[in-house]
């Protein structure tokens, strides 16, 4: 708790109050001097009071970088208050500060700039009393995690770069895994005429094991160290190519992988991947079944299919978001 | 990380209020209370000053000021910078000092001025300043506009700074009394805070807090002082705007004699019979302390500065005069100097710090303590009533306008009844003698008496039946004056207790008002309307009852023994012309008034021209060289007013912080938990189910925002009752079902279980 | 969202009656009581199931493999006489496996409607997470519209009409993820989990020897539990239990990326107002809601952070709206 500058010239006044009131004796002072010392007290009173106000602030949504959020902060306690919300580098936040009455919701729009996760807050809030003679700083703890995905951007050529992977033969060997019961509703073509033949009172049919699905590829990103966020670009631009044209997508990262999957919260498990990633090279040293490898550094963003290295630079057509009009998350 | 820029939330708000204002048309609720508070403060400022334009000069000329003054300040706020207003302010204000510095009749070098300037700040009242009325409209415009213009920009804080820096120099200077400076207080503080409000975007509700601080500014002073008064130690509060200041009556002595430079006229007085001086002089007279010339309306203020007495021979009456000499010793501490009309020289104790007043007598710097002495030499002029009736009226130019001003407020009636009551005196001696004699004997004299409102001459003459010898004289002279005759108050001593031939010894019952009134060629000549008897009368009683008490400061060696009577006829030695006479002996101690008849009656009856006889007692607010301010010193005359407002603002921050701390909720509560008032079903069940969880509150905990009532009574433990009381209520609010019968259960459940 | 039998309107035509919501409580517990017999354990989850069936919703089970998630869902068909049937999706399973074909019948010359396994009172879909996604999208059309489409024609769904899914928690590779949009179709999500060991014993007990299913007869008939049904949207739902549910979905639409849709709350009212009928109750109170809000919510619920779990936001929301 201290005084602020309204607060000190007050206390000023009271002291040159007092030292003319004892010199010349000027009585009616009085009626100046003491509401205005009454004034002081109770502005510490009522500052002193003050309890630390609870705060709620809204969840953001993930998003590209140069989306913007809108962000609703709610902050409960009695008493006038300046409000101020931190945001960490990589978001820019506009407008989150204001000052008014407690209790209060604070609105400011942020923007994602850079790919990662970030905080937003803590709110700092000033309390301080009807005058402004007196105020007093805290610092609450509430913070919100902000995720910001690597920008996405189109790429071009996506029949040459998937085709390798789509020419594989489609038809795979069947892996023969298990029998069991034939349960109502079984397809017939899973029946397994061999063992029911065998038994006269029991149909039986194959339980497949899980094999790989035909349309899918295996992408692995890899970077010297202060390009992953080129890395990532390149990686999450070409998921996203594949996961457009329906194909599943397994990204393999410094950080971690995702399994092959689709769909639009695989593509977000993707994007989040490929937003906390940091620099490196995937673990594990599994390169065979690599469709698509990313590699980025001093030189550039390099993507090499099989045999055939492209840099990303020239496969990009532009760097808008083509994700961009549609719905990022659900 | 960077934030800027106003949020959305201010935007949105700032939004939301624009449209309102659009839609009400611009009413907006803080900045017409902010604006309030800056006008309730120029207010304050504004009553001094109009007030003492109102005792010294055209009233209607500092409104007509004012107004110009908020017009162009109002017009000017929307274009002109607040650079350029500031400078504009400031010149305005130096430019009104100039002129007022070239109004006077003689332009006093850069020193003096300042050193004025200097007083002024450290307690001289403005009143005393010479053509003041002059200086308030000079030094005016300036802050004023100033004020407005900040406040018109929402620049209040600024504004209640300059609006605040006039009303502490008024404050300085003694004209503002507490109740006004108290209401300026709240006036600037109320901008301020609501000011700040008005530039947040807050709505007026959260100026609740604010509400209740002032209460408490208001209040709270009441029982504590805080700034070191002076011997009156007075605090802020009430009690001081009750009648009489002081809160006690004062004595006559205090109110007159000891008061310095400014009187006002108290109510409840007293008489204090301690003996203070005994004079030996070579003929009987009144014992001039002092006297005024600037009637307030509520009290008399001797303007100008004293100088210095360098020990010379000082002018004298200007027609005849014979001299008196006197030797006055002082018995107890005295720091004034007592001594016939009209002083011209004098030597002895205390005479090295001794100064003349403007009004040509003594003052004196220090004190003298028992055993001293000093000696003066006075002139007293010398005229029979042919000559006082023929002296004209073609008074030098400063009397005329010293002595002849009355306040403007006054009301026209006093004149006109002067007028009618002395409508067959045809010069200014036979108006004087009506006057006196009509007091006389219309009037009561009692020390009882409640201070008025209003202009003290105009109440006492229309309103009250009694007074004192400070009304009287007051009066008197306010009565004069409206006739255009030069008079003024004088204050002093009667005679006292004759104990020997040419010795008096003077107690502080004798301390007197009076009033003189001048003529051509003659000078100031003394009448005395208060009724004599009475007085006397009042002096006796109190006299008697110290003795009887044993009170060892009255008595001196040789008082009490009666009045000295003269073995032969004494040469009368008037003071006045022939007027004043050595009446027939008394042959009792303190008999019956001495006599003097006059050689023209005026009219049949007897005018009692008692010998400095006149007990009064005038209780006044201690003021002056004390530097306190008396209660009723400040403001337009009706302090009542602005105390109501005071009381007003605190009664209701009083109830706003009454309801926040919810104590009347919670009394409110203990009466609502065991009373239900019967409605509908549906209500009287949920009424029902809202006592039973405050029961359960107090008893256990509070139901916490996301638990259900079920889960509430499972945790809590509630009993049967308490459950069925819950399940009525749930089937009222949920299902929307509920029977008279169930309603009445519920009710008669609660009221089982907040009883037991 | 569409619903055939009944409208949006929770309230429903008619106010149900207290004796009306005791004959459909009866109605239930029964149909519980008779599961049980084959069931262990799981009673919150059987009841669960059944208020979900009450309210017109489907449930989505998430579990590991062998708990018996088959044998759930056939004893509550067979407790009210109706038809069951499993599809086990798998990934080359195609739309018509599910819908059913028209078959050319040479006899009559024209093509005849075979219905699929989705022409159930109960449908059990089996580890729909495994299907490709046009193969869910048939089955999710049959559990929107009520009716599919083949060929042109559509055919309706039988009354009363439930689909349990299963995903498995146990996979190598997640593949076809349920999305969300989809997900929010189901009323409820729930997981059986293995059952206590003391259960388990007991479930040995019962299935040495034939097992209990086998003998399992239904205890109401189909037109009693319709019945139930209609009485179920029939509960008396007030507006401040309306604005109850709306305030707790605001909580998790601010407190998450993604939070409950308005379809949501109307799942989570009709899920309350067949919690109320299990509770002997025609209206509906603050704790039914509270109740069904923890499988009703957190499955469309989306946060980002590892710190706040769906499931965690639905509490601090259940302990930090207030109730009224």
């Amino acid at each position: 708790m201290n005084l602020t500058r309204r607060g000190y010239a007050v206390v000023a006044l009271v002291v040159v109050g007092e030292v003319f009131a004892l010199a010349f004796g000027a009585q009616a002072l009085n009626a100046i001097v003491a509401p205005v010392l009454v004034a002081l007290l109770g502005a510490v009173v009522q500052v002193h009071r003050a309890d630390e106000p609870t705060v709620d602030r809204s969840a953001v949504s993930p998003g590209f970088p140069g989306d913007t959020r809108e962000v609703s902060v709610v902050a409960d306690g009695r008493g006038v208050a300046t409000l101020a919300d931190g945001a960490a580098d990589g978001l820019v936040a506009e407008g989150a500060s204001d000052e008014t009455t407690l209790p209060t919701e604070l609105g400011y729009t942020v923007t994602l700039a850079e790919r990662g996760r970030h905080k937003l807050g803590p709110l700092a809030v000033t309390v301080s009393d009807v005058l402004g003679l007196v105020e007093r700083r805290f610092d609450t703890r509430v913070t919100t995690n902000v995720l910001v995905y690597p920008s996405v951007h189109q790429l071009a050529g996506r029949e040459r770069i998937l085709e390798k992977v789509l020419d594989r033969d489609a038809v795979e060997r069947q892996e023969f895994d298990a029998l069991r019961e034939y349960v109502p509703g079984d397809p017939l073509r899973d029946v397994h005429w061999k063992s029911t033949a065998k038994d006269p009172e029991e149909m039986y049919v194959t339980e497949f094991a899980d094999r790989r699905i035909e349309d899918s590829v295996v992408i692995a990103a890899s970077c010297e160290s202060g390009y992953a966020d080129e890395m990532a670009t390149a990686a999450a631009s070409l998921a996203v190519m594949a996961l457009d044209v329906d194909v599943a997508v397994e990204v393999r990262a410094p950080s971690g992988r995702v399994p092959v999957g689709s769909g639009i919260d695989h593509r977000d498990e993707v994007l989040k991947l490929l937003a906390l990633t940091r620099a490196g090279r995937p673990a594990g040293d599994a390169t065979d079944d690599v469709d698509l490898q990313v590699h980025a550094d001093a030189g550039g963003v390099t993507l090499s299919v099989g045999t055939t290295t492209h840099t990303i630079e020239e496969l990009t057509v532009s760097r808008a978001n083509p994700l961009a009009d549609r719905e990022v998350t659900g | 990380m960077s934030a800027g820029g106003e949020s959305a939330s201010a935007r949105a708000r700032a939004e939301t209020r624009s449209q309102f204002e659009a839609a009400v048309g611009a009413v907006d609720r803080p900045r017409a209370l902010a604006m309030t508070g800056v006008v309730v403060l120029v207010v304050s400022s504004l009553s001094v000053m109009y007030r003492l334009v109102d005792i010294t000069g055209q009233p209607a000329v500092l409104l007509l000021e004012v107004a110009v003054t908020l017009a162009a300040a109002t017009v000017l706020s929307r274009s002109m910078r607040v650079r350029t207003a500031s400078v504009l302010a400031a010149g305005l204000f130096a430019l009104g000092l100039v002129l007022y510095v070239y109004s006077l009749p003689r332009q006093p070098p850069l020193g003096p001025l300042v050193t004025d300037a200097v007083a002024l700040v450290t307690g001289r009242s403005l009143l005393q300043v010479a053509n003041v009325d002059l200086w308030v409209l000079g030094v005016a415009p300036g802050p004023l506009f100033l004020t407005w213009y900040l406040s018109l920009r929402r620049h209040y804080v600024s504004a209640a700074l300059v609006g605040g820096a006039t009303l502490t120099f008024l404050v300085l200077t003694g004209d503002a009394g507490s109740v006004t400076a108290l209401l300026g207080v709240v006036g600037g503080v109320t901008a301020i805070g609501v000011g700040d409000i008005e530039q947040r975007g807050d709505d007026i509700g959260t100026a609740e807090p604010l509400a209740v601080l002032l209460a408490l500014m208001i209040l709270l002073p009441t029982f504590a002082t805080v700034v070191p008064g002076g011997p009156s130690g007075s605090t802020v509060g009430l009690s001081t705007f009750q009648e009489g200041g002081t809160g006690g009556a004062g004595t006559v002595e205090a109110s007159l004699v000891d008061a310095g430079d400014q009187i006002g006229v108290q109510g409840n007085i007293s008489l204090s019979p301690e003996a203070r001086f005994r004079v030996r002089a070579s003929s009987e007279s009144y014992w001039q302390v002092g006297s005024f010339d600037r009637y307030t309306g509520d009290g008399w203020v001797r303007t100008g500065e004293s100088r210095g007495y360098g020990g010379d021979r000082l002018e004298g009456p200007p027609g005849q005069s014979r001299p008196i000499s006197q030797r006055v010793t002082a018995v107890d501490s005295l720091s004034i100097v007592p001594a016939a009309w009209r002083p011209v020289s004098g030597s002895g104790a205390g005479f090295d710090q001794v100064s003349v007043t403007t009004e040509d007598g003594f003052a004196l710097g220090g004190t003298l303590s028992a055993g001293d002495s000093y000696t003066v030499q006075s002139q007293a002029p010398v005229a029979d009533a042919e000559t006082l009736r023929s002296a004209g009226d073609d008074y030098p130019e400063d009397v005329e306008s010293r002595y002849t001003r009355i306040p403007s407020s006054t009301p026209d009636r006093l004149a006109e009844r002067t007028a009618r009551i002395t409508q067959n005196a045809d010069n200014a001696y036979d108006t004087a003698r009506v006057i006196e004699r009509w007091l006389e004997n219309n009037k009561e004299y009692s020390l009882d008496v409640d201070r008025p409102d209003g202009n003290v001459a105009d109440s006492f003459l229309f309103e009250m039946e009694a007074g004192y010898c400070t009304y009287f004289a007051t009066t008197m002279v306010t009565m004069l004056r409206s006739q255009d005759i030069p008079a003024r108050l004088a204050v002093g001593y009667t005679p006292g207790e004759r104990v020997d031939r040419d010795e008096w010894v003077v107690r502080g019952y004798d301390a007197h008002a009076w009033v003189q009134v001048y003529f051509p060629d003659v000078g100031w000549v003394r009448f005395d309307p208060t009724p004599a008897a009475p007085r006397q009368e009042a002096e006796r009683s109190e006299l008697a009852e110290a003795r009887e008490q044993n009170r060892t400061d009255v008595d001196l060696n040789d008082t009490g023994g009666g009045e000295w009577t003269p073995t032969a006829t004494a040469t009368p030695a008037p003071l006045t012309p022939s007027d004043e006479q050595a009446g027939p002996p008394v042959d009792d101690p303190g008999g019956p008034p001495t006599i003097t008849t006059r050689p023209d009656d005026v009219a049949p009856g007897v005018l009692d021209r008692v010998e400095g006889s006149n007990a009064t007692a005038a209780n006044v607010t201690t003021a002056g060289t004390t530097g306190a301010a008396s209660a009723g010193g400040g403001g337009i005359d009706l302090p009542s007013r602005e105390e109501a407002t005071l009381l007003g603002i605190a009664a209701f921050g009083l109830v706003l912080g009454i309801r926040r701390l919810g104590a009347a909720r919670r009394l409110y509560r203990v009466i609502w938990v065991r009373y239900q008032p019967r409605s509908d079903p549906p209500t009287d069940a949920e009424r029902a189910y809202e006592r039973l969880e405050y029961v359960l509150e107090r008893r256990y905990r509070p139901r916490r925002p996301g638990e259900t009532p079920r889960q509430y009574l499972a945790a809590v433990g509630a009993d049967e009752r308490a459950n069925t009381v819950a399940l009525i209520r749930e089937r009222a609010r949920y299902a929307g079902e509920v029977t008279r019968e169930e309603a009445d259960r519920a009710v008669d459940l609660v009221d089982e279980l907040v009883a037991g | 969202m569409t619903d055939s039998d009944t409208d949006t309107r929770l309230s429903g035509r008619q106010k149900s009656t207290a004796e009306d919501a005791d004959a459909a409580r009866d109605v239930v517990t029964s149909v519980v009581d008779n599961v049980e017999q084959v069931i262990v354990g799981h009673h919150d989850e059987v009841e669960h199931i059944l208020t979900a069936l009450l309210g017109r919703g489907h449930v989505l089970l998430e579990d590991v493999p062998g708990v018996g998630k088959t044998m759930l869902a056939r004893s509550v068909a067979q407790s009210f006489d109706g038809t069951f049937k499993r599809v086990q999706f798998t990934p080359d399973l195609l739309p018509s496996d599910v819908t059913g074909v028209n078959v050319y019948n040479q006899k009559t010359e024209t093509f005849e409607f075979r219905p699929g396994p989705v022409f159930a009172n109960v449908v059990l879909g089996d580890e729909i997470n495994r299907a490709p996604p046009k193969t869910q999208s048939a089955l999710l059309e049959a559990m929107e519209e009520r009716q599919v489409s083949v060929d042109g024609d559509t055919h309706e769904v039988p009354q009363p009409y439930t689909v349990i899914a299963t995903q498995n928690t146990v996979e190598r590779d997640r593949t076809y993820q349920l999305p969300m949009a989809e997900l929010d179709r189901f009323m409820k999500k729930l997981r059986l989990g293995y059952p206590e060991r003391g259960e388990e014993t007991d479930m040995l007990d019962r299935v040495v020897g034939s097992h209990p299913i086998e003998t399992l007869s239904p205890v109401v008939t189909l037109e009693n539990f319709r019945k139930a049904r209609e009485t179920a949207a029939g509960v008396t739902v007030d507006e401040s239990v309306r604005d109850y549910v709306t305030r707790l979905a605001q909580y998790t639409r601010r407190h998450a990326e993604l939070g409950a849709s308005p379809r949501g709350t109307i799942a989570a009212l009709r899920a309350a107002q067949g919690r109320a009928i299990l509770d002997g109750r025609e209206y509906v109170i603050p704790d039914d809601i509270q109740t069904e809000a923890t499988v009703v919510f957190p499955h469309r619920i989306r946060t980002e952070s590892a710190e706040s779990t769906p499931r965690a936001i639905v509490d601090e929301a259940l302990e930090a709206v207030p109730v009224e």
